[in-house]
């Protein structure tokens, strides 16, 4: 019995002690030449890995030597890991998540001009976020629980008394960034008097996965979606249809940046000029239905031109948003 | 100089005093983190909205907390903290402001490093910044940055771009029990306390109903294949992560399979749902242990209390039922705790109902600010709750003495015919329930998924892609699963041994307290005590694997020293004394003697340590970080991210159960041990 104790710590501290010495090497090597493309890289994403996937697996191709280790969660889940590492950072890089978020978290996140900024729609002033796609939340119904003939046309009728009794599913924008768009998009084209009265029909959860999901499994009959997952649902035949209103679509861009201090700077830049670059854009068009930021890539064709829309921003601060949503969903 | 040389010569004091300091830090200090910052918050803030055209400012109502503004006519704000004068703000000109100090000190300015402006006035200070909102393809680049352009004495001039969102906050942390105030008297806050009881109460209640008679029927009666049922009900209680309750979704949720093939108008999704999967979550522990305490009944009682002419339900109800308490109170105690403490079934099986952990989770993960001091409140208020049924759950049984002499001869009968059928056809679908999940998860491992849908394609692809792409994990799980159970065999065999056998004053029972508080913690609270304490030097451990072995190794503690203790208690100490009278030292005495003696005990301590270790959810969530990235962290992302395929997760869910079911053999199924394990003794 002793013998297989004294067996297991002796494997157990030669354990950590490879595992230690292991990672201690690597990043003496990598603070030597930061700009040599090998070593460990910490992407925080909110994107799951069928959007991630398809852009890093040709980095990878290139890169063979730079491991990419991501961590998914919602926007909020990542940004406050990021406020409580802030001392001791392990990301180097943000990617997902609209450029309110990052301005309101903006001491998270160093500045870096990459060279992509110039070619995009719109670029940060401070050069912290840099902008990956543009993305609309349209309708989402389910069309098990929904026939053809009552769907919704407009935004205005979902506050209609017939929606009543938890038909609607509605992101909270406490807890999720695309809760926040959907909702001050609304505001900025309707008001806060009818978000009060879509309220009485929505059950409202906690985060936009969440709501994604309450479509697809048809535990309610309608909400709002990325318009890349519901096109992406539509196209594999799920019962679903993405219905882009008359009167109102919310809109957001999406962004990616490097975080403030992070392990390996020289890396995260590297991923974020290629994450911005001509041909991770074309990937994000073709596999996976995103519209690209960048001037020079079309749009996906499966998607309606923004021309044709009736696009709403987000245009007020999440404080604001968010302490009045708080008041009237008690 | 004699004490010290006592001290040292007996390494158990040693032993003591080390794992009495490593629990302090671990229990207390972590606790008294959050425990302070649930008395805390920030000074306050609000926010003011600016014309484009024109000096006007506009206060934002709701936004306003700690703070006071009145408008007065000439359309200045005056603001006020708890009645004291601070500040007017008076819009000048468009994009310029002026800001007054009315509490006698002049104002000092410096930028902070969100391109904003704080201000300070003796003791009071402010944090401004603004916020631009453009259209989507608007250039934003004639924007004015938030600065100070004049500061004379009591006022300084503010310039910022017209139309604004002016931010206003005091970050400076402020004691208060206002936290609690609004935690128990915001209606959202109070449902989540009222639902955690509703799920703890109705789902115990379903557990026990089924659990107690299923026990009881195979207590009583000499059933062919007890022991597979046994063995499929152990098996049941390590429930799959995450998914299991996805499981009952993808069967029974609006268009489940189930639903769908019935035509049914119904969903699983809901309060009543969250109730039914946790029902069968903690039916395992219930049948478990309601079972050891039938069949170890001295039947003699029984047979007295029919032979004085009690009918059977007499019988049960008066003389089988209070004498098997002990265990069955222990079973409803864990099931009531596991069921309010769980994290991921409400998660997965409600759209919006609201319980503790789930508020907890969210309230820390919330995306403006993350508001630690709610989370924190809500932690304090779930460890009070968590001690109150502790409380009567050690109450009760300290009323009762159950003392009786065994009989060794097992009182079973010869069920009739009839009886036979009923009591397989009962168990065959309560087992089905128990098992669903598993039975769930395992199929859909086997298949091809596609965004998030299970088509009928068979494929291997999914163990395929584990093991090109995530078989890390497995090393992580297996590492720090392994390096948390060791420990916790050592301090479990050790504190167990001081609480038994040395009993010294006072630092006995402080270790037998302390060993039990992480029980009480949930998981989540416990993750988020260790960030705040191991974020910042001098121990800088999150990120690494170090706080992961040690937040596993703590919260699994109470499983490992309650199985060695009741194994202790009936080793008697004659046998040491005998060796140490003889010239033995301890060490020798405890190795040679005592050691051999618990073996049994202490292996199925661990191994319940070990399941539960491995299984490990909601810490794990907050805590991990790549390359630290434990099985349950992968399960959980591949599960909750809408557009991600559940095959992953399925097949990563199947090989985690694998790795427990094989050392769950060895030690529960073959010997029936681990039903040892009580948490008694507090």
């Amino acid at each position: 019995m002793k013998k297989i104790i004294f067996f297991t710590i002796v494997m157990l501290f030669t354990a950590a002690a490879i595992f230690a010495g292991g990672q201690e090497e690597k990043k003496g090597a990598e603070k030597d030449a930061s700009v040599s493309m090998n070593g460990a890289i910490t992407i925080y994403s909110p994107h799951g890995p069928e959007i991630t996937d398809p852009i890093l697996n040709l980095f990878k191709q290139r890169y063979p030597d730079v491991e990419i280790q991501m961590v998914s969660a919602g926007t909020g889940e990542l940004l406050s890991r990021l406020e409580a590492e802030k001392n001791n950072p392990a990301a180097d890089v943000m990617w997902g998540g609209d450029t309110v978020s990052f301005e309101s978290y903006a001491h998270l996140f160093a500045a870096y001009e990459s060279s992509e900024d110039v070619n995009m729609m719109k670029s940060d002033p401070a050069h912290k976020w840099h902008p990956f796609a543009v993305l609309c939340q349209p309708i989402l119904v389910n069309t098990n629980r929904l026939g053809q003939d009552d769907f919704p046309k407009t935004v205005k009728e979902l506050a209609d008394s017939k929606w009543k009794a938890g038909k609607i599913a509605l992101a909270d924008p406490n807890k999720s960034g695309t809760g926040y768009t959907i909702v001050s998009g609304l505001v900025n084209s309707y008001g806060w008097e009818f978000i009060e009265s879509l309220l009485g029909n929505c059950v409202v959860t906690p985060g936009s996965d969440a709501m994604f999901k309450a479509v697809k499994d048809g535990e309610v009959a309608v909400g709002f979606i990325n318009e890349d997952l519901g096109a992406k649902w539509e196209k594999e035949g799920l019962p679903v249809k993405m219905i882009y209103a008359r009167d109102a679509v919310t809109v957001q861009m999406d962004a990616v940046a490097l975080v403030n201090n992070g392990p390996e700077p020289g890396l995260g830049k590297a991923v974020i000029d290629f994450i911005c670059s001509r041909e991770a854009h074309t990937i994000a068009v073709e596999k996976i239905s995103r519209r690209s930021a960048r001037k020079d890539v079309a749009p996906p064709s499966i998607l309606p031109p923004l021309g044709e829309l009736e696009l709403f921003t987000a245009n007020e601060p999440r404080q604001v948003v968010n302490a009045k949503f708080e008041n009237i969903n008690k | 100089m004699n004490f010290r040389w006592k001290l040292l010569n007996d390494p158990w004091k040693i032993f003591t005093i080390i794992a009495f300091l490593l629990l302090t830090l671990l229990v207390v200090v972590s606790q008294i983190w959050i425990g302070v910052s649930s008395f805390q918050r920030d000074g306050g803030s609000f926010t003011v909205r600016t014309e484009k055209g024109g000096p006007r400012l506009l206060l934002e109502e709701e936004t306003v907390s700690g703070f006071t503004l009145d408008s007065s006519c000439d359309g200045k704000y005056l603001v006020r903290q708890k009645k004291r004068m601070l500040y007017t703000l008076n819009g000048k000109a468009p994009g310029k402001m002026d800001i007054t100090s009315l509490n006698g000190e002049s104002i000092s300015f410096m930028p902070d490093d969100d391109g904003g402006v704080v201000i300070s006035a003796g003791p009071d200070q402010l944090w401004i910044s603004q916020k631009i909102f453009s259209g989507l393809f608007e250039k934003s680049s004639s924007q004015q940055d938030l600065e100070v352009v004049n500061a004379e004495g009591k006022n300084i001039t503010l310039q910022y771009n017209a139309g604004a969102f002016l931010l206003f906050s005091d970050r400076n942390k402020l004691f208060t029990l206002s936290n609690y105030l609004t935690f128990l008297s915001r209606s959202r806050y109070v449902t989540a306390i009222k639902n955690s009881f509703i799920v703890m109460v109705f789902s115990t209640a379903i557990a026990a109903f089924f659990g107690i008679s299923l026990a009881y029927l195979y207590a009583r009666f000499k059933m062919p294949g007890t022991s597979l049922v046994l063995t499929i009900v152990t098996m049941a209680s390590i429930s799959p992560p995450f998914l299991g309750a996805y499981a009952w979704r993808m069967l029974l949720g609006g268009s489940g399979l189930i639903t769908r093939f019935l035509g049914l108008n119904w969903t699983i999704v809901g309060m009543h749902g969250v109730i039914w999967v946790i029902s069968w979550l903690v039916f395992p522990i219930v049948f478990l242990l309601t079972y050891d305490s039938f069949t170890s009944l001295d039947h003699s009682l029984r047979e007295c209390s029919m032979s004085l002419g009690g009918t059977p339900r007499r019988t049960f109800f008066f003389i089988e039922l209070p004498l098997a308490m002990p265990g069955i109170i222990n079973g409803l105690y864990m099931a009531m705790m596991t069921s309010f403490t769980d994290f991921g079934t409400p998660y997965v099986i409600s759209l919006d109902l609201n319980v503790l952990p789930v508020l907890i989770y969210k309230e820390y993960m919330s995306e403006v600010g993350g508001n630690l001091s709610f989370a924190s409140t809500g932690s304090m208020l779930m460890i009070f709750f968590s001690s109150l049924i502790l409380t009567a759950q050690r109450f009760y049984l300290a009323r009762r003495s159950y003392a009786s002499i065994k009989s060794k001869q097992p009182s079973v009968r010869m069920p009739g015919r009839i009886r036979k059928i009923g009591i397989n056809a009962a168990t065959a679908v309560i087992l089905l329930f128990a098992f669903l999940p598993h039975l769930t998860v395992l199929i859909s491992a086997f298949f091809e998924w596609n965004v998030g849908v299970m088509t009928s394609r068979f494929t291997l692809g999914n163990f395929a892609s584990l093991f090109h792409s995530n078989l890390s994990s497995v090393g992580v799980t297996l590492f720090t699963g392994i390096t948390a159970t060791f420990m916790d065999f050592v301090f479990g065999l050790g504190i167990a041994y001081v609480i038994v056998k040395k009993r010294y004053p006072v630092v006995a029972n402080a270790l037998n307290l302390l060993v039990m508080v992480p029980y009480l913690i949930p998981g989540t609270v416990l993750g988020l005590g260790f960030i705040l304490i191991f974020n910042q030097p001098p121990i800088l451990l999150t990120g690494t694997w170090v706080i992961l072995v040690l937040a596993y190794f703590i919260r699994k503690l109470p499983y490992s020293v309650k199985s060695v203790e009741s194994a202790l208690y009936q080793v008697h100490s004659a046998l040491e004394e005998a060796a140490k009278s003889l010239g033995a030292k301890p060490a020798r005495s405890f190795f040679q003697i005592t050691f051999p003696l618990i073996i049994g005990g202490i292996i199925s301590g661990a191994t319940l340590s070990f399941l539960q270790i491995m299984t490990e959810i909601s810490a794990t969530i907050i805590l991990y970080r790549p390359p630290w990235k434990p099985m349950t962290a992968v399960i959980f992302e591949n599960t909750i991210d809408a557009g991600a395929d559940f095959g992953l997760a399925s097949a990563m869910t199947v090989l985690l159960m694998a790795l427990l079911y094989i050392p769950l053999y060895f030690v529960t199924i073959k010997a029936r041990k681990a039903k040892e394990v009580r948490i008694e003794s507090i």
